[in-house]
């Protein structure tokens, strides 16, 4: 699959869980600019592990900061 | 930009819980009047969130024992288990733990949160994985992150989510541990065990439970859930607290796998951290015969659980999964949680109040003890009758605010 392609369907993922509606590109920072909790963080991790068919780990998280970032592991823990 | 700049989110957080008067973070106990009694606020409660179970903290032989100890020992070891800390009473609790267990040894630490980050962060090197349940305790989480293993999580007590990411790691999952929890400290609900443990068989993985809650509280000798289910022989590590029904301080891992023993000089957490105290230790040991003997203890324990269970159940409120010690109520909105734990506080009933960021859900968490009477028990219910009835109010407010709006 595209790395775009899987941008897109991130997004669709990542927008119900805010707060507060908020445009999200791939360059967006997840943390620092919409302010996506901790606990939304694992939410979202839940929903990208079963749209994938993937597991996950947690350590990889501390180097995903935007969209893209998650986009590309995600794409590298593909089978 | 300061180094505080990150926690003014939190900060807001606490500042709204402290807006209706005495904050339930940190809520000061003035007095301590028993294991089910304090002064909070001026007055005397009920206390009904305190982890408890079984009354231990006031038990006379307990306090006895620490009180000789105390004369005899001292205040404190000053110094680590592996240097000048570990005194015959730390390895008679040891040798009084792995034989409770029935496994060939057992590792005392200072705190149980020590115990699972200890043997968690250590067991789990940088070639292994680790595979904890979602809903796992913050000292699970700080574990994995301390570890230098591959970290996974599987959804809350489901055992096919975690056959498949078992499933994903084919050869590797020999190299894995898993960690789940005999009771769920939030909402009271036990993990399916015995599936959990036909899958990590299967895989090849080994299998960690935390009995922190299920200590004193489940199995016939008290040993936990994994005792309540005839799985003992099969876990691979058992984890625990003093905190809870032992009414003391400390933490300790068995196994029956001898090699536990060889973890000692590697747990960061167990080496670099004075030993518990003298005192702490003399009431811990007491108090675990008491737990295994004292089964009546037990038995008072799980009635009054059920009956607070049932009860709360049928006032409409939502409860956990399953009749527990805990007896949560979850609730909609943290202004709700809130209003109702000051309704409870004022009508003489100290609970938990767990909101975000603690945990995903608001909470009312309710935890209750042996040494509850069953008038104790009357007046928790009428307490929380109080609560149902102003959510209710609430609601119809709500649905004729609704009806009135202008479409």
């Amino acid at each position: 699959m595209e790395q775009a392609e899987i941008e897109k369907q991130l997004i669709e993922l990542i927008v119900p869980l805010l707060d507060e509606p908020a445009p999200i590109a791939p360059d967006t920072d997840l943390v620092q600019e919409v302010g996506l909790p901790s606990l939304k963080v694992m939410e979202l991790i839940v929903q990208v592990e079963d749209t994938y068919d993937i597991s996950y780990p947690l350590n990889q998280l501390q180097d995903v900061r935007t969209v893209k970032d998650l986009a590309s592991s995600v794409q590298q823990l593909m089978p | 930009m300061s180094l505080f700049s990150k926690f003014e989110a939190l900060a807001a957080v606490g500042a709204e819980l402290a807006q209706h008067g005495t904050s339930p973070v940190g809520v000061p106990m003035r007095r301590v009047l028993s294991p089910t009694r304090a002064e909070v606020d001026g007055r005397e409660v009920i206390l009904a969130g305190t982890n408890n179970y079984l009354g231990m903290t006031m038990d006379r032989e307990c306090i006895e024992a620490g009180h000789k100890a105390l004369e005899m020992e001292g205040t404190g070891t000053t110094g680590s288990r592996m240097a000048n800390g570990t005194y015959d009473s730390h390895l008679a609790l040891e040798r009084e733990i792995a034989d409770l267990y029935g496994m060939p040894h057992a590792i005392v630490f200072t705190t149980g949160y020590q115990a699972n980050l200890g043997t968690i962060a250590t067991l789990a090197g940088p070639d292994d994985i680790l595979i904890i349940d979602a809903d796992s305790h913050a000292s699970i989480y700080d574990a994995a992150k301390l570890s230098a293993a591959r970290v996974f999580r599987f959804r809350h007590n489901d055992a096919e989510n975690l056959d498949k990411r078992l499933g994903r790691l084919g050869d590797e999952a020999q190299q894995c541990l898993v960690v789940v929890e005999g009771i769920y400290s939030m909402l009271g609900d036990q993990a399916p065990l015995g599936e959990i443990l036909d899958v990590t068989k299967k895989h090849g993985a080994a299998l960690l439970v935390d009995e922190a809650h299920s200590l004193g509280v489940m199995g016939h000798r008290g040993c936990g859930l994994a005792e309540e289910l005839g799985l003992l022989d099969q876990v691979d590590f058992i984890t625990g607290t003093f905190s809870k029904s032992v009414g003391t301080v400390g933490g300790f891992c068995v196994s029956p796998h001898p090699e536990l023993a060889w973890l000692r000089n590697a747990m960061r957490a167990y080496i670099f951290t004075a030993s518990a105290s003298p005192a702490n230790i003399a009431s811990s040991r007491v108090a675990l015969r008491k737990l295994r003997d004292e089964t009546e203890r037990r038995d008072r324990l799980w009635a009054n659980a059920r009956r607070l269970y049932k009860a709360l159940g049928d006032m409409g409120l939502r409860v956990g999964p399953q009749p527990s010690p805990i007896v949560a109520v979850m609730m909609e909105s943290r202004e709700d949680t809130l209003n109702a734990w000051h309704t409870l506080l004022d009508n003489g009933v100290y609970v938990n109040l767990v909101v975000p960021p603690a945990a995903n859900l608001n909470l009312l968490r309710c935890s209750v003890s042996a040494a509850h009477t069953p008038e104790d028990i009357d007046q928790i219910i009428a307490a929380y009758e109080i609560v149902a009835a102003n959510l209710e109010a609430a609601r119809e407010v709500g649905t004729a605010d609704q009806a009135c709006a202008p479409r």
